[in-house]
């Protein structure tokens, strides 16, 4: 039976309202004590984590594999991802096999044990190819280990057709998740309808396309009783109809934001950079506020990286013809722990929406440092300043808005259930 | 802090007045547009010529890239190529290998292969010129014919050079442009280079449907109303409305259109006495504009098509010049 222990780092357990000094010892893969060390454990390893930050592993809700060979994206990915402190990953529906039969699940998770030492937790297709059609085996998917449904970036074609995906995932207990997005307002849109996107003469579909789906879906939720979390919210109006919709807390409806959209405006598609092609897009800066008050205010619930790494070729076209996509994982953590800073935000705020949040939205144990728990974690520097450059980058995408920008924080290493699955070269 | 990330503009030619591609209007410095006008001047009078050709860019040749059907556009860029002595091949989309799927990316560098100097394009996709520069190695230009409803420089040089040929100059004129604002890269193009070149008031009238949502970016005036956008203009510029805006719900018929927004020689009364009409062509008779106002005098619009092969004659040959002399190969 390995043990592990980690000392004189600082603890932060966002889910147990824990922030200091402490040790922490695991066994068997799980967490077995916080503080002095218990009668008859011994460490076989000890871990010095003096001036890190000890974090529980990462929660994200948007995860994308990208293209190549199944056992390649996973390898490259889950690299990226376990170099970011993500030790689960809910993967998008829209994978380049669609995660819409429980046979495709049973193979994404047999290729994943063998080639991935981050979990992965598959959200199933809501309609067969994501077509919007018919509806998928819900109770199958969910009997193969999808902790979800979504019908990834392919709006529902009509109000019907959500209603009856929406009651029927409820029957079986089933969280949605889904990208708001009304199917004709956005019909061909590469860009956010604003100064920019005018001018550059993009095909742009407006703030009202989410925040109109945004009542939709949220109407549907009261109406059919499902649980549903709205994914990659972009628009300050979809935060106040949210608001305003679920002031009574009576519905089980969560929301999340990519951590890019807090940080990047339509500015950024001047010269037609492919990469800023991003779904949602990057809208104006009274947008990127409005989701910084809706962070600081507790509107959102999660953060995610919005993992989505696209071979080259396909980002070696005109702006319009690029496929949407960043890769993200690497820079998630960095990026937040700067954002809790501008915001004057407790570090803890922000950290339990990547962490305690995320895993109860998707119903993961993991997420959290109690006793026998999980023993997920990773170890912060947030002295540490980097420069996101291709070389410092797992992902196999080098395709970032962020590509040259010095960041503050790094992830020294990272572990899944008590075994140390990534290590930064002159961290531990 | 985060360094703001910086966008992969297409080579800054900031502060020059010269520039090795004509991608958008938006591009360039004032001193680039003034530049090139003036040099279209002097090409007017060898346009004019009995023998209509000078040796400047002998030993050049052009691709003619036309992805969208074209035929002012091409053939006054052919003509323009021909007058400075260059050699010119036109390809249209059926001829391309895009047919066959090849990648605009590898298209590219097959014609840098070829040795090709300059490279004429025009795409259905905006941001497409752009991309070809962006790609581009330093011995060709890339000359934007259209791209999108993004830009389409060369028609708003054109159009500020017939303007200054009867106005002297677009300073302190006020301008409207009439019609499918929205979706016209002609407008875009056209209200960059009106600014630039100091225009006093620039309208535009268009039903909203037309009109774009936002104007940040642009110093003009949204309208609705014909009459009122005309009054005391000094320029009034149709554009032509596509059949497609009627199948797209966004008019409910050329009819109507026209009776709001088509131009008459009734508005063109309540426009200044010497105002000047322009289309950047093909027009639409009674659609965008009355037919007995397009052959009106004050109509200029196959003076447009004349001034176009100059412009395109002082564009290339500005592109050319600027070309960095890297040794190919």
């Amino acid at each position: 039976m390995s043990t592990l222990s980690i000392v004189s780092g600082h603890l932060i357990d966002p889910e147990h309202g824990f922030d200091g000094l402490a040790d922490i010892h695991i066994q068997a893969g799980r967490i077995h004590a916080i503080g002095p060390v218990p009668w008859g454990f011994e460490a076989e390893r000890c871990i010095d984590a003096s001036g890190l930050l000890v974090l529980p592993g990462l929660v994200d809700l948007s995860f994308h594999l990208g293209g190549g060979t199944l056992a390649q994206a996973l390898d490259t990915e889950g690299q990226a991802a376990l170099a970011g402190g993500i030790t689960s990953a809910c993967l998008r529906p829209d994978q380049a096999t669609i995660l819409d039969r429980p046979e495709a699940v049973d193979q994404l998770l047999a290729e994943a044990r063998r080639h991935s030492a981050m979990r992965i937790h598959p959200i199933g297709a809501l309609t067969l190819e994501l077509a919007g059609e018919r509806l998928t085996e819900a109770a199958a998917l969910r009997a193969a280990g999808c902790c979800a449904l979504s019908q990834g970036r392919h709006p529902l074609p009509d109000c019907a057709r959500l209603r009856a995906a929406l009651e029927y995932a409820a029957s079986f207990d089933l969280p949605v998740f889904l990208h708001p997005k009304e199917a004709t307002l956005s019909h061909n849109a590469v860009a956010h309808e604003g100064a920019m996107a005018i001018r550059l003469g993009l095909p742009c579909s407006p703030a009202a396309a989410e925040s109109i789906a945004v009542i939709q879906i949220v109407e549907l939720a009261r109406l059919t009783g499902a649980s549903v979390h709205l994914s990659a919210l972009s628009a300050a109006r979809s935060l106040a109809v949210l608001g305003f919709l679920t002031a009574d807390h009576t519905l089980s409806v969560t929301a999340d934001c990519a951590i890019h959209q807090l940080y990047l405006t339509q500015d950024g598609l001047m010269g037609f950079a492919v990469d800023h092609r991003l779904d949602p897009p990057a809208r104006a800066a009274a947008d990127r506020d409005s989701l910084r008050e809706g962070i600081a205010h507790g509107l959102l619930d999660a953060l995610c990286a919005d993992h989505c790494p696209i071979a080259e070729q396909f980002k070696q076209t005109p702006f319009a013809q690029a496929a949407p996509g960043i890769t993200a994982a690497e820079l998630l953590l960095s990026l937040t722990w700067m954002l809790a800073g501008q915001l004057e935000l407790p570090f803890g705020q922000l950290l339990a929406m990547l962490t305690s949040h995320p895993a109860r939205i998707a119903r993961l144990e993991q997420g959290h440092l109690g006793i026998g728990a999980p023993a997920d974690l990773c170890l912060f520097d947030p002295s540490t300043t980097w420069t996101v450059r291709p070389e410092e980058l797992h992902s196999k995408s080098h395709c970032t808005p962020f590509l040259g920008s010095t960041v503050q924080g790094k992830v020294m290493a990272t572990f899944v259930a008590g075994r140390q699955v990534y290590s930064y070269p002159q961290g531990c | 802090m985060i360094h703001s990330p910086e966008p992969n503009t297409p080579e800054p030619d900031s502060g020059k007045q010269t520039a090795r591609h004509c991608l958008a209007i938006a591009d360039w410095q004032p001193a680039t547009v003034r530049a090139v006008l003036e040099q279209a001047r002097s090409f007017l009078e060898v346009v004019g010529r009995p023998v209509k050709k000078i040796p400047l860019l002998r030993g050049k040749t052009m691709m003619n890239l036309f992805f969208e059907p074209s035929t002012r556009t091409r053939v006054t860029f052919e003509l323009a190529a021909k007058r400075l002595s260059a050699d010119v091949i036109s390809l249209s989309a059926q001829e391309t290998s895009a047919q066959k799927g090849e990648s605009l990316l590898d298209t590219l560098h097959n014609l840098e292969a070829m040795g090709i100097d300059v490279i004429i394009v025009r795409h259905r996709l905006s941001g497409a010129a752009a991309f070809l520069a962006q790609h581009a190695g330093p011995n060709i230009s890339i000359v934007n014919a259209g791209d999108g409803s993004h830009a389409h420089p060369t028609q708003a040089l054109l159009d500020c050079f017939t303007i200054m040929q009867h106005k002297r100059q677009v300073a302190g004129l006020v301008v409207a442009i009439v019609g499918d604002i929205r979706h016209s890269r002609v407008a875009r193009s056209l209200m960059r280079a009106l600014d630039m070149l100091e225009v006093a008031e620039l309208r535009l009238c268009a039903p909203k449907t037309l009109m774009p949502t936002e104007l940040g970016a642009y110093r003009a005036h949204p309208m609705h109303d014909l009459a009122e956008a005309v009054s005391g203009c000094d320029v009034v510029i149709a554009l032509r409305l596509q059949k497609e805006r009627m199948t797209q719900a966004l008019l409910p018929s050329e009819q109507e259109y026209f009776r709001y927004y088509g131009l008459t020689r009734a508005h063109l009364a309540l426009a200044r006495p010497d105002a000047i009409v322009m289309h950047p062509g093909p027009i639409n008779r009674g659609v965008e504009i009355a037919g007995d106002l397009a052959d009106d005098p004050q109509a200029v619009i196959l003076q447009q098509v004349t001034n176009g092969i100059a412009v395109r004659m002082a564009v290339l040959a500005m592109c050319v010049a600027a070309q960095k002399k890297v040794p190919s190969g």
